[in-house]
Protein backbone atom coordinates (compact mmCIF):
# COMPACT_ATOMS: atom_id res chain seq x y z
CA UNK A 1 0.00 0.00 0.00
CA UNK A 2 1.24 3.44 -0.87
CA UNK A 3 1.90 5.84 1.98
CA UNK A 4 0.89 8.84 -0.09
CA UNK A 5 -2.84 9.12 -0.22
CA UNK A 6 -3.57 11.08 -3.36
CA UNK A 7 -6.19 9.41 -5.52
CA UNK A 8 -5.96 12.08 -8.20
CA UNK A 9 -4.62 11.01 -11.59
CA UNK A 10 -1.37 12.51 -12.86
CA UNK A 11 -2.96 14.44 -15.69
CA UNK A 12 -6.62 15.05 -16.50
CA UNK A 13 -9.20 12.61 -15.11
CA UNK A 14 -9.29 9.39 -17.12
CA UNK A 15 -11.98 9.27 -19.80
CA UNK A 16 -15.04 7.15 -19.16
CA UNK A 17 -15.34 4.22 -21.61
CA UNK A 18 -18.35 3.15 -23.64
CA UNK A 19 -18.34 0.29 -26.13
CA UNK A 20 -19.88 -0.99 -29.34
CA UNK A 21 -19.65 -4.61 -30.44
CA UNK A 22 -18.88 -5.83 -33.97
CA UNK A 23 -19.92 -9.46 -34.36
CA UNK A 24 -19.81 -11.83 -37.28
CA UNK A 25 -18.29 -15.00 -38.63
CA UNK A 26 -14.61 -15.66 -39.12
CA UNK A 27 -13.11 -13.74 -42.04
CA UNK A 28 -16.11 -11.45 -42.54
CA UNK A 29 -14.01 -8.31 -42.03
CA UNK A 30 -14.51 -7.35 -38.37
CA UNK A 31 -10.91 -6.30 -37.77
CA UNK A 32 -10.83 -4.39 -41.06
CA UNK A 33 -13.98 -2.52 -40.05
CA UNK A 34 -12.55 -1.67 -36.63
CA UNK A 35 -9.33 -0.45 -38.24
CA UNK A 36 -11.19 1.78 -40.70
CA UNK A 37 -12.34 4.15 -37.93
CA UNK A 38 -10.01 3.46 -34.99
CA UNK A 39 -7.46 6.12 -33.99
CA UNK A 40 -5.03 3.33 -33.05
CA UNK A 41 -4.11 0.28 -35.15
CA UNK A 42 -6.45 -2.54 -34.04
CA UNK A 43 -5.09 -4.37 -31.01
CA UNK A 44 -5.67 -7.98 -30.03
CA UNK A 45 -6.18 -9.26 -26.52
CA UNK A 46 -6.43 -12.86 -25.48
CA UNK A 47 -8.36 -14.36 -22.64
CA UNK A 48 -7.63 -17.87 -21.46
CA UNK A 49 -11.01 -19.23 -20.49
CA UNK A 50 -11.76 -22.36 -18.56
CA UNK A 51 -14.94 -23.86 -19.86
CA UNK A 52 -16.92 -27.02 -19.38
CA UNK A 53 -16.27 -29.44 -22.17
CA UNK A 54 -17.75 -32.84 -22.90
CA UNK A 55 -20.56 -34.27 -20.84
CA UNK A 56 -23.11 -31.50 -21.32
CA UNK A 57 -25.11 -33.50 -23.81
CA UNK A 58 -24.40 -36.79 -22.07
CA UNK A 59 -25.00 -36.31 -18.36
CA UNK A 60 -23.75 -39.78 -17.59
CA UNK A 61 -20.24 -38.93 -18.72
CA UNK A 62 -17.59 -37.29 -16.62
CA UNK A 63 -17.51 -33.54 -17.27
CA UNK A 64 -14.10 -32.31 -18.34
CA UNK A 65 -12.70 -28.81 -18.13
CA UNK A 66 -10.86 -27.39 -21.10
CA UNK A 67 -9.05 -24.12 -21.57
CA UNK A 68 -9.82 -22.09 -24.66
CA UNK A 69 -8.12 -18.94 -25.80
CA UNK A 70 -10.44 -16.21 -26.99
CA UNK A 71 -8.94 -13.52 -29.22
CA UNK A 72 -10.66 -10.18 -29.42
CA UNK A 73 -9.71 -7.31 -31.72
CA UNK A 74 -10.54 -3.75 -30.81
CA UNK A 75 -9.95 -0.11 -31.59
CA UNK A 76 -10.91 3.20 -30.05
CA UNK A 77 -12.23 6.66 -30.85
CA UNK A 78 -11.64 9.58 -28.50
CA UNK A 79 -14.95 11.45 -28.20
CA UNK A 80 -13.64 14.19 -25.91
CA UNK A 81 -11.39 14.36 -22.85
CA UNK A 82 -14.00 12.66 -20.69
CA UNK A 83 -15.45 10.05 -23.05
CA UNK A 84 -13.83 7.27 -25.09
CA UNK A 85 -15.53 4.84 -27.46
CA UNK A 86 -14.13 1.32 -27.79
CA UNK A 87 -15.14 -0.91 -30.69
CA UNK A 88 -14.75 -4.63 -30.07
CA UNK A 89 -14.69 -7.23 -32.82
CA UNK A 90 -15.76 -10.61 -31.51
CA UNK A 91 -15.72 -14.04 -33.11
CA UNK A 92 -19.24 -15.21 -33.75
CA UNK A 93 -18.87 -18.95 -33.44
CA UNK A 94 -20.86 -20.76 -30.81
CA UNK A 95 -17.82 -21.80 -28.88
CA UNK A 96 -17.13 -18.20 -27.98
CA UNK A 97 -20.59 -17.67 -26.58
CA UNK A 98 -19.42 -17.68 -22.99
CA UNK A 99 -17.47 -14.45 -23.59
CA UNK A 100 -20.50 -12.57 -24.89
CA UNK A 101 -21.97 -11.83 -21.48
CA UNK A 102 -18.92 -9.76 -20.57
CA UNK A 103 -18.87 -8.20 -24.03
CA UNK A 104 -22.45 -7.04 -24.06
CA UNK A 105 -22.74 -5.88 -20.45
CA UNK A 106 -22.94 -2.09 -20.69
CA UNK A 107 -22.63 -2.07 -24.49
CA UNK A 108 -24.42 0.64 -26.43
CA UNK A 109 -25.25 -1.60 -29.32
CA UNK A 110 -23.83 -3.92 -31.95
CA UNK A 111 -23.03 -4.17 -35.63
CA UNK A 112 -23.61 -7.66 -37.04
CA UNK A 113 -21.28 -7.89 -40.02
CA UNK A 114 -22.52 -10.33 -42.63
CA UNK A 115 -20.97 -12.02 -45.65
CA UNK A 116 -24.06 -12.63 -47.76
CA UNK A 117 -22.51 -15.83 -49.12
CA UNK A 118 -22.31 -17.24 -45.58
CA UNK A 119 -25.16 -15.62 -43.73
CA UNK A 120 -25.59 -18.51 -41.31
CA UNK A 121 -22.33 -17.42 -39.63
CA UNK A 122 -24.22 -14.43 -38.22
CA UNK A 123 -27.10 -16.39 -36.68
CA UNK A 124 -25.53 -16.93 -33.23
CA UNK A 125 -24.91 -13.17 -32.93
CA UNK A 126 -28.43 -12.29 -34.09
CA UNK A 127 -30.01 -14.74 -31.67
CA UNK A 128 -27.91 -13.43 -28.81
CA UNK A 129 -28.55 -9.73 -29.39
CA UNK A 130 -32.27 -10.31 -29.88
CA UNK A 131 -32.43 -12.25 -26.63
CA UNK A 132 -30.51 -9.51 -24.84
CA UNK A 133 -32.65 -6.77 -26.39
CA UNK A 134 -29.42 -5.04 -27.43
CA UNK A 135 -29.89 -2.58 -30.32
CA UNK A 136 -28.10 -3.74 -33.46
CA UNK A 137 -27.83 -3.16 -37.18
CA UNK A 138 -27.05 -5.73 -39.83
CA UNK A 139 -24.25 -4.55 -42.13
CA UNK A 140 -23.63 -6.63 -45.25
CA UNK A 141 -19.98 -6.33 -46.23
CA UNK A 142 -19.32 -5.58 -49.91
CA UNK A 143 -16.40 -7.75 -50.87
CA UNK A 144 -14.74 -6.50 -54.06
CA UNK A 145 -17.02 -3.49 -54.10
CA UNK A 146 -20.36 -5.09 -54.84
CA UNK A 147 -23.05 -7.10 -53.10
CA UNK A 148 -23.57 -10.61 -54.46
CA UNK A 149 -27.10 -10.63 -53.06
CA UNK A 150 -29.97 -8.18 -52.85
CA UNK A 151 -30.40 -6.57 -49.40
CA UNK A 152 -34.07 -7.53 -49.37
CA UNK A 153 -33.17 -11.17 -49.92
CA UNK A 154 -30.61 -10.98 -47.13
CA UNK A 155 -33.20 -9.48 -44.77
CA UNK A 156 -35.67 -12.22 -45.65
CA UNK A 157 -33.06 -14.91 -45.05
CA UNK A 158 -31.96 -13.39 -41.73
CA UNK A 159 -35.56 -13.05 -40.54
CA UNK A 160 -34.81 -9.98 -38.38
CA UNK A 161 -37.47 -7.67 -37.01
CA UNK A 162 -38.70 -4.95 -39.42
CA UNK A 163 -37.20 -2.13 -37.33
CA UNK A 164 -33.66 -3.58 -37.53
CA UNK A 165 -31.73 -1.75 -40.28
CA UNK A 166 -30.14 -4.01 -42.91
CA UNK A 167 -27.58 -1.95 -44.81
CA UNK A 168 -24.63 -2.39 -47.13
CA UNK A 169 -21.18 -1.39 -45.94
CA UNK A 170 -17.55 -1.68 -46.99
CA UNK A 171 -15.34 -2.63 -44.05
CA UNK A 172 -12.29 -1.14 -45.79
CA UNK A 173 -13.86 2.25 -46.37
CA UNK A 174 -13.76 4.82 -43.57
CA UNK A 175 -16.77 6.72 -44.92
CA UNK A 176 -18.88 3.58 -45.22
CA UNK A 177 -17.96 2.42 -41.71
CA UNK A 178 -18.70 5.89 -40.30
CA UNK A 179 -22.14 5.68 -41.94
CA UNK A 180 -22.68 2.21 -40.43
CA UNK A 181 -21.80 3.51 -36.97
CA UNK A 182 -24.14 6.46 -37.44
CA UNK A 183 -27.03 4.18 -38.44
CA UNK A 184 -26.46 2.16 -35.27
CA UNK A 185 -26.14 5.27 -33.08
CA UNK A 186 -29.37 6.60 -34.58
CA UNK A 187 -31.18 3.39 -33.58
CA UNK A 188 -29.69 3.69 -30.09
CA UNK A 189 -30.68 7.37 -29.86
CA UNK A 190 -34.28 6.74 -31.02
CA UNK A 191 -34.63 4.05 -28.39
CA UNK A 192 -33.15 6.24 -25.64
CA UNK A 193 -35.46 9.12 -26.52
CA UNK A 194 -38.49 6.83 -26.62
CA UNK A 195 -37.55 5.57 -23.16
CA UNK A 196 -37.00 9.09 -21.83
CA UNK A 197 -40.40 10.14 -23.24
CA UNK A 198 -42.09 7.17 -21.62
CA UNK A 199 -40.85 8.10 -18.16
CA UNK B 1 -30.13 -10.23 -17.79
CA UNK B 2 -30.31 -13.99 -17.88
CA UNK B 3 -31.07 -14.63 -21.53
CA UNK B 4 -29.89 -17.85 -23.04
CA UNK B 5 -26.37 -17.87 -24.38
CA UNK B 6 -25.66 -19.12 -27.90
CA UNK B 7 -24.53 -22.66 -27.59
CA UNK B 8 -26.99 -23.50 -24.86
CA UNK B 9 -29.51 -24.44 -27.47
CA UNK B 10 -29.24 -26.20 -30.77
CA UNK B 11 -27.65 -23.99 -33.39
CA UNK B 12 -30.14 -24.85 -36.11
CA UNK B 13 -32.90 -23.16 -34.16
CA UNK B 14 -36.44 -22.78 -35.40
CA UNK B 15 -36.09 -18.99 -35.41
CA UNK B 16 -34.07 -19.01 -38.66
CA UNK B 17 -36.17 -21.17 -40.97
CA UNK B 18 -34.28 -20.17 -44.09
CA UNK B 19 -31.01 -21.47 -42.76
CA UNK B 20 -31.30 -25.09 -43.72
CA UNK B 21 -32.82 -24.37 -47.11
CA UNK B 22 -30.21 -21.86 -48.17
CA UNK B 23 -27.19 -23.68 -46.84
CA UNK B 24 -27.71 -27.42 -46.60
CA UNK B 25 -24.11 -27.98 -45.58
CA UNK B 26 -22.44 -25.90 -42.90
CA UNK B 27 -18.71 -25.59 -43.18
CA UNK B 28 -17.45 -23.83 -40.09
CA UNK B 29 -13.84 -22.76 -40.31
CA UNK B 30 -12.27 -22.65 -36.86
CA UNK B 31 -10.56 -19.46 -35.75
CA UNK B 32 -6.82 -20.07 -36.28
CA UNK B 33 -4.58 -20.09 -33.24
CA UNK B 34 -2.42 -17.00 -33.03
CA UNK B 35 1.30 -17.55 -33.27
CA UNK B 36 2.44 -15.22 -30.48
CA UNK B 37 0.38 -16.39 -27.55
CA UNK B 38 1.41 -14.98 -24.19
CA UNK B 39 3.57 -17.08 -21.94
CA UNK B 40 1.11 -19.37 -20.24
CA UNK B 41 3.02 -19.80 -16.98
CA UNK B 42 4.68 -16.55 -15.97
CA UNK B 43 1.60 -14.27 -15.76
CA UNK B 44 -0.23 -16.63 -13.42
CA UNK B 45 2.84 -16.74 -11.20
CA UNK B 46 2.67 -12.96 -10.85
CA UNK B 47 -0.97 -13.10 -9.78
CA UNK B 48 -0.15 -15.94 -7.39
CA UNK B 49 -2.54 -18.12 -9.27
CA UNK B 50 -5.48 -15.73 -9.09
CA UNK B 51 -7.49 -15.34 -12.27
CA UNK B 52 -10.81 -13.68 -12.87
CA UNK B 53 -13.40 -15.80 -14.60
CA UNK B 54 -15.58 -12.70 -14.64
CA UNK B 55 -13.92 -10.40 -17.14
CA UNK B 56 -16.70 -7.81 -17.22
CA UNK B 57 -15.50 -4.23 -17.13
CA UNK B 58 -12.48 -5.00 -19.30
CA UNK B 59 -12.92 -1.58 -20.93
CA UNK B 60 -12.39 0.13 -17.54
CA UNK B 61 -9.77 2.87 -18.00
CA UNK B 62 -6.93 3.13 -15.48
CA UNK B 63 -4.53 6.01 -14.99
CA UNK B 64 -1.50 6.53 -12.80
CA UNK B 65 -2.00 8.60 -9.62
CA UNK B 66 0.63 11.16 -8.47
CA UNK B 67 1.34 8.85 -5.55
CA UNK B 68 1.68 5.98 -7.99
CA UNK B 69 4.10 7.96 -10.13
CA UNK B 70 6.19 8.79 -7.06
CA UNK B 71 6.13 5.17 -5.88
CA UNK B 72 6.80 3.51 -9.21
CA UNK B 73 10.24 2.31 -8.04
CA UNK B 74 8.60 0.23 -5.33
CA UNK B 75 6.95 -1.91 -8.00
CA UNK B 76 8.52 -4.67 -10.03
CA UNK B 77 7.90 -6.70 -13.14
CA UNK B 78 4.35 -6.72 -14.51
CA UNK B 79 2.99 -4.42 -11.81
CA UNK B 80 5.55 -1.79 -12.75
CA UNK B 81 5.01 -2.25 -16.50
CA UNK B 82 1.28 -1.74 -16.05
CA UNK B 83 1.63 1.30 -13.79
CA UNK B 84 4.15 2.92 -16.16
CA UNK B 85 1.87 2.29 -19.14
CA UNK B 86 -0.97 4.04 -17.33
CA UNK B 87 0.81 7.42 -17.39
CA UNK B 88 -1.52 7.71 -20.36
CA UNK B 89 -5.01 6.43 -19.46
CA UNK B 90 -5.37 2.84 -20.70
CA UNK B 91 -8.19 0.33 -20.62
CA UNK B 92 -7.66 -3.18 -19.27
CA UNK B 93 -7.87 -4.60 -22.79
CA UNK B 94 -5.26 -2.15 -24.09
CA UNK B 95 -2.90 -3.04 -21.23
CA UNK B 96 -3.51 -6.73 -21.95
CA UNK B 97 -2.79 -6.30 -25.66
CA UNK B 98 0.22 -4.00 -25.33
CA UNK B 99 1.96 -6.04 -22.59
CA UNK B 100 0.81 -9.39 -24.04
CA UNK B 101 -0.77 -10.46 -20.76
CA UNK B 102 -3.93 -12.59 -20.68
CA UNK B 103 -7.04 -10.55 -19.94
CA UNK B 104 -7.82 -12.39 -16.69
CA UNK B 105 -4.32 -11.72 -15.36
CA UNK B 106 -4.46 -8.06 -16.38
CA UNK B 107 -7.83 -7.71 -14.63
CA UNK B 108 -6.34 -9.02 -11.37
CA UNK B 109 -3.21 -6.87 -11.53
CA UNK B 110 -4.96 -3.60 -12.39
CA UNK B 111 -7.43 -4.11 -9.53
CA UNK B 112 -4.50 -4.79 -7.19
CA UNK B 113 -2.78 -1.58 -8.26
CA UNK B 114 -5.97 0.44 -7.84
CA UNK B 115 -6.51 -1.01 -4.35
CA UNK B 116 -2.96 -0.03 -3.44
CA UNK B 117 -3.47 3.52 -4.72
CA UNK B 118 -1.14 3.39 -7.70
CA UNK B 119 -3.92 3.59 -10.26
CA UNK B 120 -7.32 5.20 -10.35
CA UNK B 121 -10.15 3.48 -12.21
CA UNK B 122 -12.62 5.10 -14.57
CA UNK B 123 -15.53 2.65 -14.69
CA UNK B 124 -17.69 2.15 -17.80
CA UNK B 125 -20.88 4.18 -18.07
CA UNK B 126 -23.50 2.08 -16.28
CA UNK B 127 -26.38 2.44 -18.74
CA UNK B 128 -25.11 4.46 -21.73
CA UNK B 129 -28.02 3.42 -23.95
CA UNK B 130 -30.49 5.43 -21.87
CA UNK B 131 -28.56 8.73 -22.05
CA UNK B 132 -29.51 10.72 -25.19
CA UNK B 133 -26.95 13.48 -24.56
CA UNK B 134 -24.13 10.95 -24.32
CA UNK B 135 -25.30 9.31 -27.54
CA UNK B 136 -25.36 12.73 -29.25
CA UNK B 137 -21.73 13.30 -28.21
CA UNK B 138 -20.84 9.99 -29.85
CA UNK B 139 -22.76 10.88 -33.02
CA UNK B 140 -20.95 14.21 -33.28
CA UNK B 141 -17.59 12.54 -32.73
CA UNK B 142 -18.23 9.93 -35.44
CA UNK B 143 -19.41 12.67 -37.83
CA UNK B 144 -16.16 14.53 -37.20
CA UNK B 145 -13.93 11.53 -38.00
Amino acid sequence: MLSTHSEQPVSAPAPVPVKIIVAGGFGVGKTTLVGAVSEIPPLTTEAAMTTLGAGIDNPGEVTTKTTTTVAMDFGRITVDESLRLYIFGTPGQDRFGFMWNELTTGALGAIVLVDSRRIEDSFPALDFFENRDLPFVVAVNQFSGHLPHDLGDVRAALDVDPYVPVIATDARDRGAVKETLLVLLDVVLQRAMARAGAR
Amino acid sequence: MTGPVPGEHERQSVSRPFLAALHPTTDVTPEPATSDEPDAVRPYFVTQGRVHDDLSGFETVYSLTPGGAAGLDQLSFEHRDIAALCRQPQSVVEISALLKLPLGVTTVLTRDLATQGYLTASQPVADPASDPSLIMRLINAVHAL
